[in-house]
């Protein structure tokens, strides 16, 4: 067991410090930036600032160089990541794009597909949207019912996704669709590349619990694409996503453990400035403390695990709803703390608004965590699947 | 970065693992099996004639010690008899040997005792051990002999086991006073690992059970309800299990490097990590187990019942989770000590 980052990567931390402390818009105050700023303006914030973290090195770090990224391991990308949450620099607008297409794509794309959509990634010059879910395949994601039926050279898509977060601002979407209506559910899924300009898709807003306009509904009507645009093999969807979706599972939300410390490190200090800070307060407030620690070690584990190059498969489902529950206790801490302050005109108080509803939905996306709990029942532990009971 | 165990470790644990389970089996005396396997020399500095291993390696015994619900002081022995030979050859070789074995005070952070060897303390194993330890805040640890202890009363929350309340008696001839570094510390996370194993035993033994078991025309474990509060025992089991690896790992690594002053609070900070959900946790972990089980897990034969009792003496032994979770806050401040975070008045985006 070793738990020490060697002297290289230790540098490469205080430097990717010194470049983000030195980088960040001045006073930059997440809850204090968001909501000052009308869309239009928080987007080009955020591609700005996006394309400073590439241009300085900081984006794709894992990824190959041939596809614009920096060619470095796994430890950096986390030691960047984690050095982001810690400061709670900007969200990333394309976390699709970097979490999803871009490890689907380096995958099982071809080699066309890789060197034009990496690096266009990394520039923010695309930005995307994950068109999975549908209203009848939300857990159960093998039941979806969008067709890609072959025609003219190339697919033609009908459906309806839902959903969809970003759908409004990306220029492309990655697109489960159903290939093979015999196969058995999970072998007949294509995944596919669809640009969101191509003729026959309509986005309608679904505004989120916090007000804003965060997911969409996406229709499909006879939508044309080339066949170039498919990832990977016919009917091999499914796995493709799966697999690349337990990885990415492990791997890209390690940052989430500094973010939440310091939002945890807020309230400590909101917590004493009020008054409201008791022995039974310090005491909640200590135990989540604990779990965060717990989770770094976890964190800490599978990058271990992950720089020897082992597989990570279910066991990943742990970080999943460790974070997502860890946050949610936070952001009811955020309540407790700030009483009937939460609803007052300051920068602490949008924020944990704004935590609190986010953080409502982090037990849901992503595979909820009652589907979490069933991977790990069954997958994990080997526990059996109900059997057809006597009528 | 690497938090799994090496391939050495891992064949230590399984030979640990098969040599426990032979002796468990025996009715030879524990003592000189375990000696003979080399379980009580791990910790010994090889100066000392032991094998100079680290926290990793004991906590690995410790771990199958619980497995087993050794009943053998394994965490206090493995830990103290270095420091028991340094101040007493003679007790040292016969703890060596097999002959004998080290207990320690279950409370190790009293309030108020720091710089005291005398007072009540509870104990365990007072028939079978020579040697009685007392580990002080300011690392150091006073040996007394069993045999000069004051009266005892005998408890029977492990009836096994011979507890007791014992009285130390202010410094006499006996008692020989030597220091650790980190003493406190290591003993808390030996102990944790012990209560794991056990834990691990319990839960391990429940999967089994909602595997074999059937109900209503199914296994029970087919049950959503059952499989939920499984997942969650798994997710539990492996906290525990990653903070006492790392608590290891960060012990080892600060008294390596005892100039570091940094990794001597991670360590410290990791102690307080696992002590403030470990022995909860443990103890749930046995509780759901019971659970599953039905009827059979509250009868006194099923083995549960002796893993429960061990997770429970040893549990409430490590102290209150409150001090440590308020040591984390304080930490957690202090590690952050310019607040970036600034009042600023913002105008609120209409709803």
């Amino acid at each position: 067991m070793n738990i020490c980052f060697s002297e290289g990567q230790k540098q490469y931390r205080q430097d990717v410090r010194r470049w983000l402390e030195a980088s960040l818009p001045e006073n930059w105050i997440e809850a204090a930036h968001w909501p000052l700023l009308p869309e239009p303006e928080e987007r080009a914030f955020l591609v700005d600032w996006e394309r400073r973290l590439y241009d300085a090195g900081y984006s794709g770090v894992a990824w190959p160089k041939a596809y614009g990224g920096q060619g470095l391991g796994p430890v950096e990308e986390f030691l960047v990541n984690e050095e982001m949450g810690r400061i709670s620099a900007p969200e990333s607008l394309n976390t699709i794009g970097r979490e999803l297409v871009g490890p689907i794509l380096l995958s099982v794309g071809t080699e066309e597909q890789k060197r034009h959509y990496i690096p266009r990634i990394l520039r923010i010059d695309d930005i995307w949207c994950q068109g999975f879910s549908e209203p009848n395949a939300g857990s159960d994601l093998a039941s979806i019912k969008t067709r890609a039926v072959r025609g003219d050279g190339g697919w033609i898509l009908n459906g309806q996704k839902i959903w969809t977060s970003y759908a409004h601002m990306a220029s492309h979407c990655i697109l489960l669709a159903r290939t093979n209506a015999d196969a058995k559910p999970h072998r007949g899924m294509t995944l596919f590349i669809m640009p969101m300009n191509t003729p026959g898709i309509e986005v309608r807003g679904i505004r989120h619990l916090n007000g804003q306009r965060h997911f969409n509904e996406v229709f499909l009507t006879d939508v044309r694409i080339e066949d170039g645009m498919r990832i990977g093999e016919i009917d091999a969807g499914w796995q493709v996503a799966v697999g690349v979706l337990g990885f990415e599972r492990a791997t890209t939300r390690l940052y989430r453990q500094q973010r939440f410390a310091e939002e945890l490190r807020a309230l400590i200090r909101q917590a004493r400035s009020n008054g409201s800070m008791t022995g039974a307060m310090e005491e909640k407030m200590g135990e989540i403390a604990a779990e965060l620690e717990v989770l770094r070690y976890h964190n800490l584990k599978f990058l271990g695990r992950i720089c020897q190059g082992a597989k990570i498969g279910d066991e990943s489902s742990l970080l999943k709803l460790l974070w997502s529950q860890i946050h949610q206790k936070i952001a009811r801490l955020g309540l407790e703390v700030l009483g009937p302050d939460i609803d007052a005109d300051s920068p602490v108080a949008a924020r944990f608004r704004k935590i609190y509803f986010i953080a409502r939905g982090e037990t849901i996306y992503a595979g909820s965590s009652q589907i979490q709990r069933n991977i790990i029942a069954e997958r994990v532990l080997g526990l059996p699947r109900p059997e057809r009971r006597p009528a | 970065m690497d938090l799994e165990l090496s391939v050495e470790q891992a064949q230590l644990r399984d030979s640990i693992s098969i040599a426990f389970r032979r002796a468990v089996e025996s009715s030879e005396a524990l003592g000189p099996m375990l000696a003979e396997l080399g379980a009580v020399s791990m910790l010994v500095p090889q100066e000392q004639g032991g094998m100079g291993l680290g926290m990793v390696e004991g906590v690995i015994a410790c771990t199958q010690a619980g497995r087993f619900c050794l009943n053998f002081p394994l965490a206090e022995t493995i830990l103290l008899t270095g420091a028991l030979t340094s101040v007493r050859p003679e007790a040292g070789k016969r703890v060596l040997s097999g002959l004998s074995s080290i207990t320690a005070a279950c409370d190790t952070r009293r309030e108020g005792q720091e710089h005291r060897n005398s007072g009540g303390y509870s104990a365990a194993y007072l028939d079978s051990a020579e040697w009685f330890a007392v580990l002080r805040e300011d690392g150091d640890i006073a040996f007394v002999e069993v045999s000069r202890l004051g009266q005892m009363s005998r408890n029977d929350l492990e009836p096994g086991i011979a507890t007791g309340l014992v009285g130390v008696e202010p410094v006499q001839d006996s008692t020989a006073v030597v220091s650790m570094d980190l003493a406190v510390e290591r003993l808390a996370i030996l102990r944790s690992a012990e209560i794991v194993g056990a834990a691990a035993f319990c839960f391990e033994t429940a999967i089994e059970y909602l595997k074999d078991r059937r109900q209503f025309g199914q296994p029970i474990g087919a049950n959503q309800a059952l499989k939920h509060i499984a997942a969650d025992g798994y997710v539990q089991l492996e906290n525990i299990r990653v903070a006492i690896d790392y608590a290891a790992t960060a012990i080892d690594r600060a008294v390596d490097n005892p100039g570091e002053f940094e990794w001597r609070e991670e360590a410290q900070q990791v102690v307080s990590v696992v002590l403030s959900f470990v022995p909860t946790a443990a103890r749930e972990l046995a509780e759901m187990a019971i659970q599953f089980h039905g009827g059979i897990g509250v009868t006194w034969e099923y083995p549960l019942n002796r893993y429960l009792r061990r997770i429970l003496r040893i549990g409430q032994s490590l102290g209150s989770s409150e001090d440590h979770r308020r040591t984390l806050v304080n930490r957690m401040v202090a590690s952050d000590a310019e607040p970036r975070w600034q009042e600023q008045s913002v105008e609120k985006r209409p709803a």
